[in-house]
């Protein structure tokens, strides 16, 4: 099978003749397989090399192929944090190696400081950022730091003449639609509850008319939110008891999942996406007689609406991880929130833990909280997405 | 009893080759005869693929030190044996060599400066949109 771009080899003469006629011209397929294995950094610059390249690499097909072929190699993939400098500015977010864990990049945003934002997700290159404490008119942007482009999502649709109580915020992609989402939750006084869809597809926000009765319970607390597949995902306490809640960002639908009564508010949980599932990680003490309690970690994963335990770890005593997300590798990125004796300098550091092999990796990198006491940590793969809109 | 496949390159010397190492291209898989000619692809390019399939017959385990430092060398090649050797690799649809010559590329290129590159991989209507460019991406 005959490629019909491929030219013939332009030299019939010596090497030692000019560099340009003594070159062949490869053919586009080829050079499109050079150029997907090249940091978006590189591809930047390479746009300006001519006019078919800069074509080439801005096209939708180019950016999709250079997305995929990180996902499945696993390349061009970094850790992203918040991390205490000991110089100013004290908090910077940044791009780490997963290998070295070495600093690769600070990220800097124009419409905010370096200590000011908070990255509330990170989808195929594409972080959405906004204010630590979300009110109604925050402003959110969906952004890629590698190429530098941004998107300041239009103002919400709905502007409250009451106070909020509690907003959540999520973000992620739709792989079926091949669109980037923002779902805004909102809780207001008087049980007035308001649901937003962002779409980067549309550039519009779209406000959720319908929303069931069993919805309204005004929960105490957003324990914490995700969104994975076009599904939007909370958990929420409530009078000492956990509600999960799904809104398929499709259909338009809420469902209400059981949280597995073991799932106690006594102990501590975080909502992610582990290995391909929305995911919830619960550490608590337990040990008999309570005397030298032990603490705990379970992983418990939802398949077809109902949650199952996956992993159990038992941590060193003296040990306890705050989980801040899941690497690449579906490690926990955890930050060591105690020390035993003689091991003080590892104090609010960044393990990854690998919850099947039961392995511990330090990195070195310290962790800092945001002004609001949030750390944040997660995954970020290099991509073109936002390049050419 | 394994077949032998004739090469031939666009100067006329034939490369005898086995059925196992032959096999590895997939242009020959697919040919009905066991003699192929190769346009565009000197004997010299020619025999270093022939020798690469040769290699890689023999050695059931890729994933082996040994021939990952023997393919390491053999990709550190002048870019002007690298781009025919990509043409004869890509004709002869041989995927890992392929992917091999490619990754070479793209190390070789991404430490490259804009000017290298541009002289590298000519295409027409060179637009001299550099300073712009990059001066509004902020670099």
């Amino acid at each position: 099978m005959r490629r019909n771009k491929c030219k013939k080899s332009s030299s019939s003469s010596s090497s030692s003749s000019s560099t340009i006629s003594s070159v062949s011209y490869i053919p586009e397929e080829i050079l499109i397989d050079i150029l997907a294995r090249l940091p978006a950094e590189s591809l930047l610059r390479f746009r300006c090399v001519s006019q078919s390249w800069r074509g080439l690499i801005g096209s939708p097909s180019f950016v999709s192929k250079h997305l995929n072929r990180n996902v499945t190699k696993l390349s061009h993939t970094y850790l992203i944090a918040l991390q205490r400098l000991r110089d100013k500015p004290a908090l910077c977010h940044s791009l780490f190696s997963t290998e070295t864990f070495e600093e690769c990049l600070k990220l800097r945003h124009p419409l905010w400081t370096e200590e000011q934002f908070r990255i509330y997700g990170s989808s195929n290159g594409l972080v959405c950022i906004s204010d630590q404490v979300l009110r109604p008119s925050s402003p959110i942007c969906i952004w890629n730091p590698c190429i530098r482009k941004f998107r300041t999502l239009p103002q919400s649709i709905f502007k409250p003449h009451y106070s909020s109580y509690d907003i959540s915020l999520s973000f992620g992609f739709h792989p079926e639609l091949n669109d980037y989402r923002v779902v805004t939750m909102g809780w207001y006084v008087r049980s007035v509850i308001k649901v937003q869809v962002y779409s980067l597809s549309t550039g519009s926000w779209k406000m959720i008319e319908v929303i069931p009765p069993w919805l309204k319970f005004n929960p105490d607390w957003c324990q914490g939110c995700a969104f994975f597949n076009g599904v939007a995902y909370w958990l929420f306490t409530k009078s000492k008891k956990f509600r999960f809640v799904s809104f398929d960002t499709d259909s338009e639908e809420f469902e209400e999942i059981i949280v597995p009564d073991t799932i106690s508010t006594k102990g501590f949980t975080y909502v992610g996406v582990y290995n391909g599932l929305v995911c919830l990680f619960y550490s608590y003490l337990e040990g008999p007689d309570c005397q030298k309690p032990q603490k705990y970690m379970d992983i418990w994963v939802l398949k077809e609406q109902s949650f199952t335990k996956l992993h159990t770890a038992v941590l060193l005593p003296g040990r306890d991880y705050l989980p801040l997300g899941f690497s690449i590798q579906n490690e926990l990125i955890a930050k060591d929130k105690k020390h035993t004796k003689g091991d003080e300098g590892d104090t609010g550091q960044m393990v990854l833990y690998d919850l099947e092999m039961k392995l511990i990796k330090k990195t070195g990198i310290s962790l800092a909280h945001d002004s609001h006491y949030k750390t944040s940590a997660g995954t970020y793969i290099e991509s073109l997405v936002l390049l050419n809109r | 009893m394994s077949r032998v496949f004739k090469l031939k390159s666009s100067d006329n010397e034939t490369f005898e080759v086995e059925e196992a190492a032959a096999l590895l291209s997939e242009t020959i898989k697919s040919s009905s005869s066991t003699e192929i000619t190769v346009p565009n692809v000197k004997a010299e390019i020619l025999g270093k693929v022939v020798e690469w399939c040769n290699k890689h017959a023999e050695s059931e385990d890729t994933k082996d030190q040994l021939i990952k430092e023997w393919d390491a060398e053999f990709v550190s090649v002048d870019q002007h044996v690298l781009f025919k050797l990509i043409t004869a690799a890509d004709y002869l649809q041989i995927k890992e060599l392929v992917d091999q010559l490619t990754q070479r590329v793209g190390d070789m290129i991404k430490a490259k400066t804009l000017k290298t590159v541009e002289m590298t991989y000519p295409t027409f209507n060179v637009e001299r949109e550099v300073q712009e460019e990059l001066k509004s991406l902020g670099f």
